[in-house]
């Protein structure tokens, strides 16, 4: 189907989303709780966007959030008005004031032209902005389901059940992957992983090849039972399975 | 008894009917949540115990009411307990019919009077009577009082009339009436046509055209579809459909039952509050009974159609009244909001079509398949069709439940019906919509009461919350309040709703106190416009509005809080001071009263307050009864 963005004719698929065909085509939407590998939430409202049908119905226009807004035949699409951009430096006050300390978040809103926050700071050392992403890659990707949403507005909260560290987390570490202002820390020191952040602590499991550190056993255990993959391939670090299999390409032709 | 065909149902109707004819007086006593909460359990016990004792004939089953044995002494007195009455204010009351004689304020100790005077000689016991507060006139019954005689109640008609625990009741009252006509002679389709012709639009707060909505599920592909009776009543002041749930729960099920049978749905689920034990009491019983009578269940009625109903109770989120975050809640998730660009009538519970409609929505439709749509259409407005049921609560003589024809005008719920404003005050807004709703001012009275002028005048109609203010009411305190409110109930999923909050609250609480910037009034308006257009759901979209109309009717008052450092309505406490004036004649009450030990002065002699010890409790004035405390 087609439809316009930014005056720019283009073409999409049904089932796609306004972000995913304005991307495509090199415009630029900002967002912040919206991941690829992740089914959108439209919860940071940065990507809002104002669609019309100016041949059909010349005085109506709304906005939408593009991450989220399945695309339609014929919809014009704007994504920088004047409104539009005033509405996102708000939204980019309001979580600076958040996370005022967050080097991501200064330079997020420094993007959209923010420099500083006028509304009042609550915690000056808060560093998430409640986008999910680590809470939707941990269940929906991952499939671990150790850490979820809890309580409600401005008391919500992202981590593990009770704040304790739970069973659940096998310190995969996606969900410091993903986060988009860093604020899960993820630290391997020696043979030990710890993410603070959800009070968990691993041994990690060295390299049957070269004994650096591959993953925590809990990771390797949960991979191994949803492929089938003996240690000799899940307790191999990347690097010596690129070596290993290199080689054995090399000589046999094939893997 | 189990019901296997229409006939069947119409012959237990018409014994019922019959047995209730010959009932010699019906004594209802109000078994709503505040009359019990007023003992009117106990004394529907002994006014049974005692009346027996006393020789009168009484039953407290309608089926046995019928019967030779009670041919020829005038037949029994017949005694239940009811859903609410609706004066909530007044209760316990107990309503004898025929004779319609309301009592108000009944304890156990006045059982026996109304055995001896009443049930006995049929006389009016004058002290239990309601008094009008203006004309001070003892009035009789439901026809003499003003805040009865001026409602028009179609979805509460038989909620305080019939016995919510009794299916016979219910029937005999011509309930499954309109079940029995759509299985027999009504296509579902016709069922989706009467309720869009009649112009029902939803009673939840969105105004929604329910046959639009009802016709776009209908349109989606899918063979399993739910019906939702969203029972989340969560606005401060509001208590219509725990009401109705508690009344009438006969009325809701069938209702969904219809609305079942138009959508080709074979499960619906009532979401209730945790809070409300009492409508989750009568839903489970009454869901039970009509399970037991054929009325739900397997095979309706021979009809080949089958229908069940789940309760779902809710954890006491108020953002769970939002219907995409209450269908996530059914599926045992966080219940957030999601992005409704593709509508739940397509994609809802379980991503099945899903028709959800209010409690109040649901009522209506029993009445509308029962007695047609030009009969619903008949009342109300040209866009607004039918009644609207509201909680009127505040500063107003006479509060509680109430349902008024669309189209009512402001004033006239507020000062015939409500008995207008306590002590002669003077009226200054009423609040309509619940929280996100707005406050309109004394100009905007003669409004009518329908979707599109509420909304118009930057309030709305809302599930039927109405709070009237007088002039003691600051209108900056009262937005404090509801952002207060809705910050603690928003998800917090969104951005603008969860962090604009926050912020608002921030400025409301800091003007205030005293300490108002001279822009705030600018930036919370430009915030307000930003949580408007961006949040993601209707709570947030909505959640400005308690600043937006008040800032458009009282911007003033703010003025006044910055500029001067004042509250006009002497209500924040940083802001005012109190003061002993020239009507003190000494009598000492506000100084025995005073927690703080603020207040000096000898028996018969003018009293002074320490405004340094004040704590602005508020106390003294609360309890002169010389209008001699002044507030600055």
């Amino acid at each position: 189907m087609q439809l316009t963005i930014d005056g720019k004719k283009v073409t999409a698929k049904e089932g796609e989303t306004l972000l995913q065909v304005a991307r495509r085509n090199k415009v630029d939407i900002p967002t912040l709780c919206f991941h690829e590998s992740l089914e959108p939430r439209g919860s940071c409202r940065m990507c809002m966007v104002e669609i019309s049908r100016p041949e059909k119905r010349h005085d109506w226009s709304r906005l939408v959030a593009s991450c989220v807004y399945p695309v339609e035949e014929g919809l014009t699409v704007k994504t920088d008005t004047e409104e539009i951009t005033e509405m996102r430096k708000t939204l980019a006050e309001l979580l600076l004031a958040r996370t005022p300390a967050n080097a991501e978040m200064i330079s997020f809103a420094k993007r959209l032209g923010v420099e500083q926050t006028a509304f009042e700071i609550k915690d000056p050392e808060e560093q998430c902005i409640l986008c999910g992403q680590c809470v939707r890659v941990c269940s929906d990707v991952i499939g671990a389901h150790a850490i979820g949403m809890y309580d409600r507005g401005a008391t919500k909260k992202v981590g593990p059940a009770y704040g304790k560290g739970s069973d659940a987390c096998i310190g995969c570490g996606a969900c410091a992957h993903v986060c988009p202002t860093k604020c899960i820390e993820m630290i391997d020191a020696g043979m030990t992983r710890k993410i603070p952040h959800w009070d968990v602590e691993f041994e990690l499991v060295p390299c049957r090849i070269c004994g650096k550190p591959v993953s925590t056993r809990q990771h390797i255990d949960f991979v191994r039972r949803r492929i089938d993959g003996g240690p000799e391939v899940l307790e191999t670090c990347s690097e010596c399975l690129g070596k290993f299999y290199g080689a054995k390409v090399a000589a046999e032709g094939h893997m | 008894m189990r019901f296997s065909s229409a006939a069947e149902l119409k012959t237990r109707r018409d014994f019922l009917a019959e047995a209730r004819r010959g009932v010699k007086r019906r004594v209802i006593i109000c078994a709503g949540t505040g009359c019990v909460a007023g003992g009117s359990l106990d004394v529907h016990a002994r006014l049974i115990e005692q009346a027996r004792e006393a020789g009168l004939t009484v039953e407290i089953a309608l089926e046995a009411c019928a019967g030779e044995h009670h041919k020829g002494n005038g037949g029994p007195d017949y005694i239940s307990i009811s859903g609410c009455h609706g004066f909530c204010q007044m209760g316990p009351l107990v309503h004898v019919m025929p004779d319609d004689i309301l009592y108000c304020g009944v304890k156990v100790k006045d059982v026996p009077a109304i055995i001896d005077e009443t049930l006995k000689k049929g006389e009016v016991i004058e002290r239990l009577l309601y008094r009008d507060p203006v004309s001070k006139e003892r009035k009789k019954g439901r026809d003499e009082i003003t805040f009865y005689n001026q409602q028009h109640r179609l979805a509460l008609e038989a909620c305080g009339v019939i016995d919510p625990e009794s299916i016979d009741d219910y029937l005999a009252h011509g309930g499954y009436q309109a079940l029995s006509k759509a299985l027999g002679e009504m296509k579902p389709d016709d069922v989706v046509d009467v309720v869009d012709k009649s112009g029902l639009r939803g009673r939840g707060g969105g105004g929604f055209p329910t046959g639009r909505k009802w016709r776009s599920c209908l349109n989606a592909p899918g063979d399993v579809r739910y019906v939702i009776c969203n029972g989340d009543e969560g606005d401060p002041g509001a208590f219509m459909d725990r009401s109705i749930m508690e009344g009438d729960p006969f009325k809701v099920i069938e209702g969904m039952t219809l609305g079942g049978y138009a959508l080709g749905s074979s499960q619906g689920y009532v979401y209730v509050r945790h809070e409300y034990p009492l409508a989750v009491k009568r839903m489970e019983k009454a869901i039970d009974e009509a399970r037991r009578a054929g009325l739900l269940g397997e095979n309706i009625l021979d009809s080949g159609f089958s229908f069940e109903i789940k309760i779902n109770r809710g954890g006491g989120a108020f953002v769970c009244g939002e219907s995409s975050a209450l269908m996530r809640s059914i599926e045992g998730y966080i219940g957030e909001p999601r992005p409704k660009y593709i509508h739940s009538t397509e994609k809802g519970l379980y991503d099945k079509p899903t028709v959800l409609n209010n409690v109040e929505s649901w009522v209506c439709v029993t009445d509308i398949v029962k007695n047609g749509a030009n009969w619903f259409a008949s009342t109300g407005t040209e866009k607004s069709k039918g009644t609207k049921a509201f909680c009127l609560v505040g500063k107003v003589n006479n509060t509680g439940l109430i349902e008024v024809p669309m189209g009512i005008s402001l004033r006239k719920i507020v000062e015939e019906i409500g008995g207008g404003i306590i002590g002669g005050k003077k009226f200054k807004a009423i609040q309509t919509g619940g929280p996100s709703g707005g406050c309109l001012p004394a100009e905007k009275l003669d409004l009518t009461v329908d979707f599109d002028t509420l909304t118009s005048a930057g309030s709305m109609m809302g599930s039927g919350g109405m709070i009237v203010m007088d002039e003691r009411n600051c209108m900056v305190d009262v937005a404090k309040y509801f952002i207060e409110f809705l910050l603690q109930e928003s998800c917090g999923k969104c951005v603008p709703c969860r962090e604009g909050l926050q912020q608002m609250h921030v400025m409301l609480d800091r003007i205030t106190k005293g300490e108002g910037r001279e822009d705030d009034i600018e930036r919370l308006e430009s915030l307000a416009r930003v949580m408007k257009k961006a949040s993601l759901c209707a709570l947030g979209q909505s959640a400005a509005n308690p600043v937006l109309s008040t800032l458009r009717y009282f911007r003033d008052e703010y003025q006044t809080h910055i500029t001067d450092r004042r509250c006009p309505a002497g209500v924040c406490k940083e802001l005012i001071t109190y003061s002993v004036n020239d009507n003190c004649n000494g009598c000492t009450l506000c100084l025995k009263n005073c927690p703080a030990d603020a207040i000096t002065g000898e028996k018969k002699k003018m009293h002074t307050i320490d405004t340094d010890k004040c704590t602005r409790c508020g106390a003294c004035e609360a309890v002169c009864n010389q209008d001699a405390i002044s507030v600055e």
